[in-house]
């Protein structure tokens, strides 16, 4: 424990384990839409009919962000700033082509490489699904590329350069929650403030996918805990049973009243939990996010976590994934460290 | 005393194994592998459950390659006596997922490839909310968790269990309504038809019909489990 004051030792490892030992902390976060993202994929917006609530057990069709479509922006944040401050094995490490296997990315996010082993994800991350139903969370734009004069016509020659996209509303809400297992410290902060920083999801080559993490808690347990369906299914039935209704299509969702029904949704749901669990929701929350914050935004507390969580990724590696590499030279040919994980 | 449990999965996030690969599409088969069952309950390698396996077996974080250990992970479960049936449907239904590899270049040059690993493909995937249903057969009371992981994607699905009542054992021909590892009951019982569900690493029976011992419960007179399963390997 060399960072955290508002957290006990007992949460977290010394080294990074090798095999799973039951310690879990789940980031429990309400990622908000600022603009007009698009998670798609075969030219449509991903959605998942489901029911819309515990209670009302209508089905209504959601949007969905994929996991992949939420951890990949995450890793890319800080594997950025490792390659800012210079720390490790960062510069060598491409991702999806190369990968290191010593970088914390490498290690708490995993990789698979072909006949040179994998490292199985201590980070997971669940489809998220929108509160509101599909139809009152997308608009259908039309994009066209018309002529210097404003029009698609000219001199009689009709240009075909337009087409129409759905894209996803802003202040959509999807409720997602952020497993860690097995944290050390340094681990569990490399993934906090990688959270923290992350704006962009969806598709890369628009510039229109900002999306705001707002962090409602933070679970410490030992196992799995309730499923962001069951989640985003409960607060919809808070927002939909309060008096006044806070649901009302096609208007958007009030942020705070999403985020006082989120804290209450999860509150309730993890008293129906049979684990062992210690909660940070509501005031507990806010001073471990702030102590967070303080570390995160100084640039030396920041490098001295990244360090940190780069030395405990490297025991790693030189104890368990380079050792076992040794053993037969020959394997860890070029040819076969072309790396093969998937990113959807 | 033997206890048995029916035990029902709701996925919460949509599924995906590959059961069948045709050119690029990969298709995800509503029936859930018995040895898939047991890694996702935690029932391998556990201090909980008394399996722990030999250290250089045991289950990690790393692996250094892709060789399944079937035989050295779930032999301990037959010590304890706990046996895990395959799962079929309830009711699901599929959807269809492109995927891809990405990286995170802003250049990209088209290299040669140089294995032939695909780089993009659909899945077909079973949908959230679909549902399936198993039983564990086990010597000791069991106490299972109720979130668990399942899949390649390693996908959220809630598992609710049920103590089935007192069953007794009866013997004579029966067709068991459910799917079976045919490793682990042809070679305690005789197995007389089947249908075959294709899949790897052991394909799977179902509609079988066979003779030899089965259990019987009160009040549940279609369900009939046979007797004496457990993982095998070798005859």
């Amino acid at each position: 424990m060399k960072f955290l004051k508002t957290l006990d030792s007992k949460f977290f490892h010394d080294v990074i384990p090798a095999k799973p030992m039951g310690k879990y902390v789940h980031f429990i976060t309400i990622r908000v839409t600022e603009s007009y993202p698009l998670f798609q994929t075969d030219g449509e917006l991903n959605k998942a009919r489901v029911r819309a609530g515990i209670e009302n057990k209508e089905p209504i069709s959601r949007l969905a962000m994929f996991k992949r479509k939420q951890s990949t922006p995450e890793r890319l944040t800080g594997r950025e700033l490792l390659r800012n401050y210079k720390i490790g094995d960062s510069e060598k490490c491409d991702y999806n082509v190369d990968f290191s296997k010593t970088t914390p990315d490498c290690i708490l996010y995993g990789f698979a490489i072909g006949d040179s082993g994998s490292e199985k994800s201590k980070v997971v991350v669940d489809t998220a699904y929108s509160i509101t139903p599909f139809d009152d969370s997308h608009l259908n734009f039309t994009l066209n590329a018309p002529f210097e004069n404003g029009t698609m016509s000219r001199q009689g020659e009709v240009t075909s350069r337009i087409n129409s996209q759905d894209h996803i509303l802003p202040q959509v809400f999807f409720p997602s929650i952020v497993t860690l297992k097995d944290p050390t410290e340094a681990g569990f902060l490399y993934v906090f403030n990688n959270i923290l920083r992350t704006r962009h999801y969806g598709a890369q080559t628009t510039r229109t996918g900002r999306v705001r993490n707002e962090l409602v808690g933070v679970i410490f347990a030992d196992g799995e805990i309730v499923s962001n369906l069951l989640w985003t299914q409960k607060i919809y039935d808070v927002m939909s049973n309060a008096t006044p209704k806070q649901i009302n299509p096609p208007d958007p969702l009030n942020e705070d009243e999403v985020l006082e029904a989120a804290t209450q949704a999860i509150t309730a749901l993890m008293s129906q939990e049979c684990i062992s669990h210690t909660d940070f929701v509501g005031a507990s929350f806010t001073q471990l996010l702030s102590e967070v914050k303080s570390i995160t935004s100084n640039e030396t507390r920041l490098q001295e976590m990244l360090t940190q969580a780069n030395d405990e990724s490297s025991i790693y590696a030189q104890t368990w994934v380079l050792k076992s590499g040794k053993k037969d030279p020959k394997k860890d040919t070029k040819v076969n460290k072309k790396a093969a994980a998937v990113t959807e | 005393m033997v206890s048995i449990y029916r035990c029902q999965i709701e996925l919460h996030d949509s599924l995906y194994y590959a059961t069948r690969e045709i050119g690029r599409l990969y298709e995800t088969e509503p029936i859930i592998h018995n040895y898939a069952l047991c890694y996702a309950l935690g029932l391998v390698d556990s201090q909980i459950y008394s399996t722990i396996v030999a250290e250089e077996h045991s289950y990690r974080y790393f692996c250094p390659e892709q060789v399944p250990k079937y035989e050295e992970h779930l032999t301990p479960l037959n010590q304890q006596g706990i046996y895990v049936t395959p799962a079929r449907s309830l009711n699901h239904y599929s959807i269809l997922n492109t995927w891809k590899y990405a990286n995170n270049n802003y250049h990209v040059e088209m290299e040669k490839t140089q294995k032939n690993i695909p780089s993009f493909g659909r899945a077909k995937e079973i949908a959230e909310e679909s549902r399936f249903e198993f039983f564990v057969i086990s010597q000791k009371e069991l106490k299972l968790p109720k979130w668990i992981r399942l899949g390649k994607w390693m996908s959220k699905a809630e598992v609710t269990v049920e103590q089935l009542p007192k069953h007794k054992i009866s013997e004579g021909i029966f067709t068991c309504t459910h799917p079976l590892n045919p490793l682990d009951v042809m070679f305690t019982n005789q197995v007389i038809s089947y249908d075959v569900v294709n899949m790897p690493p052991v394909s799977l029976i179902q509609n079988v019909q066979m003779r030899g011992q089965y259990y019987q419960f009160d009040g549940i007179p279609n369900l009939k489990i046979p007797v004496r399963i457990e993982y095998r390997f070798r005859s």
